[in-house]
């Protein structure tokens, strides 16, 4: 059928559905999450040019950055996971790779990404809160005991004070026997959005690039097998952004970290293989699919087009997904396990590298271990009974998941275009113009739930007694008292006065243009804390104040 | 005319929450002072009561609740200043009844309606005004 | 009656010995009922604090400036005033600023007080000259206003300040913002900030060759808000211009100026109250008979008609 019969044909059926409308009304407007009026049907019209399409593994990598997926090799099953001391975290991370998980993911305490040591005032009730607690390197070294570094690889959910995390990754694993160019792993180090959405910055926007392009030229050096930043979607999302704002928000974080190294002297060609990306998995099940293979067609034209990258591998997109915990409840929890199934489903459909699973008890605690182990579960039926790894990007062709592609890449780069004539991402935060924009569109998905526009099940619609019989973790209070306990022990018996030189050497290449690696490796060797660290590159940078947009 | 204060204290950076409510409050025409994430209890008490702010809502997540609330209240009355507090975020059910224990009117969890709690801070505050 | 009595004379005390939660019911008074505060303020001694507002476009860095200004001057007591707009269809407001001198909030003489708009006086606060004198009464050696930067607020600030910084910044279309009518006529010092853009030393030309042509020298300052350079500078300024201004009748001027328009602005106020009283529909009045109510009602029934 030529596109000219089709048209005609649908033109008819259309027509007569109309007709239809008037003695069965559909129950309301249909629209995605930007906005945007889905129509009742997709036929073959709204397929563009199979180029776009193209092929798993080719540019522009719309459906998959490897030839052959899943049928090669599942997805990672990475669950983030950490609190309390060194010492409980060593052991969940144990269990976990018993359980058959594949990489180690780490969460750190709020004192520790912000860059306070566990006796600083700041850290008053957060320590060993939400995820581990690790002043130097002694913590690290307890942290990872029995857990052989140049095996595993480890993700660090790490972002302002990841220089010195990774320091002390590098440390123990040499002391270990694994030297640091067999070391694989992430590091999240994306600061921008941590202005954006996620909150634990220190430094002012330049500053923070600047150490930032030193982890990455580093790491182009030393350890060419680690991942330097997890360019992050995912916390933008969950301050409230669509599934547009999400993709363009991250791709445009991503084009302001190839500039900076660009600027620093490095390849692209070279360091753009090091890049990951960290989406989330939303409810809305075929938009998110479609999200995931609009991002990746995006960035390959970015990077080829933007940056003229000729390496294939450089233009790929490799992604970590987590499910979004924004969606869950704290009303019906059981819920919950549902929706990350779903959820779960779509990143695999979309072609993820990795994947994290939220639990059940999201909305109300940190997952005791019994919710962990449903989280993990549902991957692993996902992975071997469900079918759906058993071919590459079995939605494409799709008309409607390729329409919400193509749709989700235009409006996506009409933001990418706006964020340019702001002057870049930097610019467009300062101005508060990116917070706004996410704050709008959180606040009327809010009323929009109390307006009951948006079901929530079991919170605005399908609602039941409640009854508090829920079995929570509880993070103990005294975990401070005993970390503020070994801190003063170190700092008694290390070497102060090799601490404070390490400190004042770090201070003065701070104030050069050299890269701050190399003294960070050496004053962690020696013990020197996370907090003392952060506070010679404070008194050197300064700190970062937000704009208030509401 | 009602005057709030929404403050983030500690270093939990879950701003969302905070935002809408305080978004709510400013559009039902109250003025509002959202503080931002980061503050100390010093900061926020001393501001609450510089601002003399009819309400002062907390918004905590990251679990600090136990240590910061108190802290916070603990400051007020040494300061003699007589400002209500409600408390949102993620606060687990026994918390809840310490922490009204300790003084605050209110605790909102997840999933709460925010046209409710400016219904709820206009009546507690048009009440309270004597 | 008794109560209120009470009330007030726990007000005077608690000023008189200075104490901060007892400005602040003050200086809520001031916005709740201005007239009152003004009686309850005609009750106390009055110091003469260096009055600076600071004016210039949203996004210029006025609060960022303000902050730097307050790390500036450790040994004096210092009130920044900083004025939010209010809605004109909900009332609501967002008081922003206070959030960027966050710093300064638990300094023992540093004062920080958020007011919106409430729709009068142009952007202004329409209790701003109450809530200097209160500061006044309470010993403050400077009070810093940090107007709403849009429109008459911008202007009316001259009415207010002793001393009017008119800040300016490279990224916010300036140029053409630093032509508007009466800028440049009311400012006392001009600064441009955000100097760490290189786009500022356009600016700075700009601004040499408007003021060539206006036969005006109006000093300029050149800061960087965030780091802090340039500010002292700013803040030696200030303290000099307040020695002149206090010993050369320019602040004499000023301040006669100032109880003029406060003057005005308690009339408006004591007006706009009357009409709101005068109830049109029952009379069928004419524009005669309302002014002949109003004159009546402010001369003969004033005391009457309040209650
Ligand atoms: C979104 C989210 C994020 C986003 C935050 C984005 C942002 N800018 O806000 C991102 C992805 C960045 C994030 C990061 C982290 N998160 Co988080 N996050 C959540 C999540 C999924 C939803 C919170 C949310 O925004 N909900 C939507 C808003 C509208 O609801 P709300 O905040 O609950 O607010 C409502 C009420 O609580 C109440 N309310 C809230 N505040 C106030 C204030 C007043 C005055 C009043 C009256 C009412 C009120 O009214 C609101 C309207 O109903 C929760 C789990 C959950 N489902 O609740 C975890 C959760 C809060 N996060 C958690 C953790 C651990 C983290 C991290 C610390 C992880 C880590 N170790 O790095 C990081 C670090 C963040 C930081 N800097 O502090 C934990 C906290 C555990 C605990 N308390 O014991 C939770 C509970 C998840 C879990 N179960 O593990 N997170
Ligand atoms: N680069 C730079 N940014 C500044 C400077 N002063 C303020 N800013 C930034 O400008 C924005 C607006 O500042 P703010 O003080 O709120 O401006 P206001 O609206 O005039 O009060 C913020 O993002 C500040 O961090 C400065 O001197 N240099
Ligand atoms: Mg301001």
């Amino acid at each position: 059928m030529s596109d000219e019969e089709l048209r005609k044909k649908y033109d008819v059926w259309d027509e007569k559905t109309n007709e239809m409308l008037k003695k069965f009304p559909e129950r309301g407007n249909f629209r995605t999450t930007w906005e945007e009026d889905i129509k009742r049907l997709y036929t073959p019209l709204e397929l563009g040019d199979y180029f776009e399409i193209g092929f798993p593994g080719k540019y522009p990598y719309t459906r998959g950055v490897q030839n052959t997926m899943y049928r090669g090799k599942l997805w990672t099953m990475r669950q983030y996971a950490g609190f309390g001391t060194a010492e409980e975290s060593n052991k969940r991370y144990k269990y976990l790779l018993e359980q058959g998980q594949s990489g180690l993911s780490v969460a750190f305490d709020l004192p520790t990404q912000i860059g306070y040591d566990s006796d600083d005032a700041h850290s008053l009730g957060e320590v060993g809160k939400v995820g581990v607690a690790i002043d130097s390197l002694a913590d690290m070294e307890t942290l990872f005991e029995g857990i052989p570094l140049g095996k595993v690889s480890t993700s660090m959910t790490i972002n302002s004070t990841a220089a010195i995390l990774l320091a002390m990754y590098l440390n123990v694993g040499e002391k270990q026997g694994a030297n640091r160019d067999k070391l694989r792993g992430t590091i999240q180090n994306d600061v921008l959005k941590e202005y954006i959405a996620r909150g634990t910055y220190i430094f002012p926007p330049q500053p923070s690039m600047r150490v930032i392009t030193n982890i990455f030229e580093f790491c182009s050096k030393e350890m060419p097998l680690w991942n330097t930043i997890s360019i992050s979607g995912y916390h933008i999302r969950e301050a409230g952004a669509d599934a547009v704002q999400e993709v363009a928000f991250t791709l445009a974080d991503g084009i302001e970290y190839v500039r900076a190294a660009v600027k620093a002297g490095l390849d692209p060609n070279v360091f753009g293989k090091r890049l990951s990306f960290f989406f989330a998995a939303h409810n809305d099940f075929l938009e998110e699919i479609a999200k995931f293979r609009a991002a990746r067609r995006m960035w390959a034209k970015l990077m080829k087009e933007k940056f003229n990258v000729t390496n294939p591998s450089a233009m790929k997109l490799k992604f970590h997904t987590q499910t979004s915990g924004s969606t869950l409840t704290a009303q019906q929890p059981e819920n919950n396990i549902v929706r990350v199934t779903l959820q779960a489903l779509a990143a695999v459909l979309g072609g993820t590298q990795s994947l994290h699973t939220n639990s059940r008890d999201e909305a109300l605690a940190l997952p005791t271990e019994e919710s962990v182990k449903i989280a993990l579960k549902t991957q692993q039926i996902i992975a071997y009974e469900s079918g759906v790894a058993k071919t590459v990007d079995p939605l494409a062709g799709s008309y409607y998941i390729e329409s919400l592609t193509d749709s989700i890449e235009k409006h996506a780069f009409e933001y990418i275009d706006k964020i340019e004539e702001l002057g870049g991402m930097v610019n467009a935060i300062e101005s508060g113009y990116v917070q706004q924009e996410i704050s709008n569109r959180s606040y009327e998905y809010q009323k929009k739930i109390e307006s009951g526009e948006q079901i929530v099940v079991g919170v605005n619609k399908f609602t039941v007694e409640e009854t508090s019989s829920k079995r929570l973790l509880k993070v103990n209070d005294e975990i401070e008292k005993g970390q503020i306990g070994r801190l003063r022990a170190l700092k008694r018996e290390r070497d102060n006065k090799k601490v404070a030189k390490s400190l004042s050497v770090l201070e003065n290449v701070a104030r050069t243009d050299d890269n701050l690696m190399h003294p960070i490796i050496d004053a962690v060797r020696v013990y020197a804390t996370v907090g003392e660290i952060s506070n010679v590159l404070r008194k050197v940078f300064g700190e970062y104040k937000e704009s208030i947009t509401i | 005319m009602i005057k709030v204060m929404i403050a983030k204290p500690g270093l939990d950076g879950h701003d969302r929450g905070a935002k809408v409510v305080a978004r709510t409050l400013r559009d039902a025409g109250m003025e509002v002072i959202y503080t931002g994430i980061r503050q100390t209890p010093e900061q926020i008490v001393q501001s609450a009561i510089d601002e003399d702010v009819d309400i002062l809502g907390i918004s905590i997540l990251s679990g600090a609740h136990m240590k910061l609330v108190p802290k916070i209240l603990e400051l007020l009355r040494e300061k003699k200043a007589s400002v209500p507090v409600f408390v949102g975020g993620i606060i687990p059910d026994e918390d809840v009844d310490k922490l009204k224990e300790m003084g605050v009117i209110e605790v909102y969890g997840p999933g709460t309606s925010t046209s409710e709690i400016s219904e709820q801070v206009k009546s507690f505050v048009e009440h309270s005004d004597t | 009656m008794s109560n209120i009595q009470t009330h007030e004379y726990e007000l005077l005390k608690g000023m008189e010995k200075r104490e901060r939660r007892i400005l602040a019911k003050v200086l809520s008074l001031c916005e709740s009922d201005p007239g009152k505060a003004n009686i309850l303020l005609g009750k106390l001694p009055k110091s003469t604090a260096h009055i600076v507002g600071m004016t210039g476009s949203p996004g210029i860095g006025k609060s960022t400036l303000v902050n730097a200004i307050l790390n500036e001057m450790p040994e004096r007591r210092v009130a920044a005033i900083a004025v939010d707009p209010s809605s004109p269809f909900t009332g609501g407001a967002l008081l922003g600023d206070r959030v960027r001198m966050q710093s300064h909030a638990t300094s023992e003489n540093i004062f920080i007080r958020s007011f919106a708009s409430r729709g009068s006086l142009g952007g202004l606060s329409p209790s701003i000259y109450e809530a200097c004198n209160a500061f006044e009464s309470f010993g403050m050696n400077y009070v810093i206003v940090e107007t709403v930067g849009v429109g008459q607020s911008e202007v009316d600030i001259v009415n207010v300040a002793d001393t009017v910084v008119v800040a300016l910044s490279p990224d916010n279309g300036d140029e053409i913002q630093m032509m508007k009518a009466g800028l440049m006529e009311i400012a006392d010092m001009f600064v441009i900030n955000k100097f760490d853009n290189p786009k500022s030393q356009i600016l700075l030309s700009r601004l040499r060759a408007a003021m060539a042509m206006g036969r005006k020298e109006i000093p300029i300052y050149l800061t960087n808000a965030l780091t802090g350079e340039g500010v002292s500078d700013l803040v030696k300024a200030l303290n000099e211009r307040f020695l002149t201004i206090s010993s050369n009748g320019v602040l004499k001027k000023r301040r006669k100026n100032r109880l003029i328009h406060h003057a005005q602005s308690t009339l408006k106020r004591e007006l706009d109250f009357l009409i709101e009283k005068i109830d049109l529909e029952e009379e069928g009045i004419d524009l005669d008979g309302l002014r002949r109510k109003l004159i009546h009602a402010l001369c003969w029934n004033h005391s009457e008609s309040r209650k």
